[in-house]
């Protein structure tokens, strides 16, 4: 009976330990010549598309995230599937009613290159309620990966992540949660219009540092401070200073928008228990001096 | 580590955070609880709470949803059909060869020789999939269940005889993992011993 009471929530998937060897300025070179195949067009709502306006792709983007959440794929799934997204719509006018289809597609494609069990057909047309078919999915795969050239290897910025991370004067359990939420920006910038023209190692660069001072590292290292560590990773993705903390500043408004947004809906749906969160909202400044 | 993720929770957002509901129950396992360990697994469960809180506001929604209408099925398949067309067509220019009659093109870089699909391996030849391969679509958190379900197939005497697989009609397999080796080490062991 005791086996039973073991944790079950940890991963069933196997997978293998990140290789060291690869965390190397080689690869990482490399890394940053090859993104520059794989960016969308900046500006392909006005150019190329005609039907499709920027707040149709957050609503797509919103479906997609819930998907992979939903599904737990793996953290890349989601960047990834809006890359192929964006490719396609630099390139190929799209009607509104084909935007799902479209991104239940790029879903199905980033899946199987990154998941050792990738989502099925059938399970992303449920997730459509039933309004596409497996074979019309499977029909659709065909004219997105002729669009994208069959060349589905893009760079991510999670690819960067681990880079700038192992770069980082920090502690391996505080990598963890640094990783998470850097993680989490750019699953944030993915569903925002803004960050289209952006490549993937300044969302990286861009996620890595907000999280820094979200999670107020800075007194653990000088070299966190923020002013070091974007011009640090600035030079690691060969970028201007200036740009990288722009594309701080934005990541970190639209963290502060959205969290307003979620706070706004948890009012209208949890309005008694308020009251004692905003209680809580004190207690932290007590809870520092505890000494652990 | 803790000390600065405490931190974290009175700067910018902290304010948005607590009424979203996030890290309350971390925040209660510091005070109460010096337990290093569950310590740590509060906290992942906060950040997936961060990432709902921030990314997924209105997750009461139904995942499942139509967002534009019905596609156009017609267009599809004939934009389907047309690039299916255009890729064979390329293809077979580029290797000299009529994928869709299986014959040599005449006039290309290429000289095709017939094989006998005896002589290729069994990688190249068709298979059929059973029935079986529905215990392994079972998804992700039935996986460990599925392949100890589907274990049998795995046999040592399926692994030493490869091209078998296929003809006799086994399912081929999506995923290996470590454990079946083990597995079929073992069954082999025993075996030999007995032997």
């Amino acid at each position: 009976m005791e086996h039973q009471l073991l944790c079950c929530e940890v991963e069933t998937i196997k997978r293998a330990y990140q290789d060291a060897n690869l965390l190397n300025d080689r690869v990482l070179q490399t890394m940053l010549k090859a993104e520059e195949n794989y960016l969308p067009s900046a500006n392909y709502f006005k150019c190329v598309q005609k039907e499709i306006v920027p707040y149709m792709r957050k609503i797509v983007a919103t479906w997609m995230l819930e998907v992979c959440e939903e599904q737990k794929c793996e953290e890349e799934v989601f960047p990834l599937a809006m890359n192929y997204l964006d490719r396609f719509l630099s390139v190929e006018p799209t009607k509104k009613t084909r935007l799902q289809l479209l991104g239940a597609t790029c879903m199905f494609l980033a899946s199987k290159m990154k998941e050792t069990i990738p989502l099925t057909a059938e399970k992303l047309c449920i997730y459509t309620d039933n309004s596409i078919r497996p074979g019309e999915l499977l029909q659709m795969e065909l004219l997105v990966l002729n669009k994208l050239k069959w060349d589905l290897a893009s760079v991510t910025p999670h690819d960067f992540i681990e880079h700038f991370l192992s770069k980082l004067p920090i502690h391996q359990d505080t990598k963890q949660i640094l990783r998470k939420h850097a993680q989490t920006f750019v699953a944030l910038c993915a569903t925002d219009v803004k960050f289209i023209a952006n490549p993937p190692s300044m969302i990286a660069a861009g996620s890595v540092s907000a999280a820094v001072q979200g999670l107020h590292l800075k007194n653990v290292d000088h070299m966190l401070s923020s002013q070091n560590l974007t011009e640090f990773l600035s030079q690691v993705i060969k970028s201007d200073p200036d740009c990288l903390r722009a594309c701080q500043e934005q990541i970190e408004s639209l963290l502060e928008t959205s969290l307003r947004q979620a706070q706004q809906h948890n009012i209208s749906s949890e309005t008694k228990t308020l009251d004692e969160e905003v209680d809580l909202s004190c207690t932290p400044t007590d809870v520092r001096d505890v000494n652990i | 580590m803790f000390y600065g993720r405490l931190q974290a929770l009175n700067e910018v957002p902290a304010k948005d955070l607590f009424s979203v509901g996030i890290y309350k129950r971390l925040l209660l396992f510091f005070v109460f609880s010096d337990q290093f360990c569950i310590v740590l697994f509060f906290i992942q469960i906060d950040i997936m709470d961060l990432k709902k809180g921030i990314l997924l506001s209105s997750s009461n929604r139904k995942v499942c949803r139509n967002l534009f209408g019905p596609v156009d099925r017609d267009q599809l398949h004939a934009e389907y059909q047309e690039i299916l067309q255009k890729v064979t067509q390329d293809s077979a220019l580029k290797w000299g060869f009529d994928f869709v009659n299986e014959t040599p093109l005449e006039g290309s870089n290429y000289q095709w020789e017939r094989v006998p699909s005896g002589k290729v391996p069994a990688l190249y030849r068709s298979c059929f999939v059973t029935a079986s391969i529905q215990g392994i679509r079972l998804g992700k958190e039935n996986e460990p269940v599925a392949l100890e379900q589907t274990g049998k197939p795995f046999s040592c005497q399926n692994q030493e005889s490869t091209p078998k697989k296929c003809s006799s009609g086994v399912l081929k397999r999506k995923q290996t993992n470590i454990t079946d080796f083990y597995q079929s080490k073992k069954m082999f062991v025993q075996r030999t011993e007995k032997a």
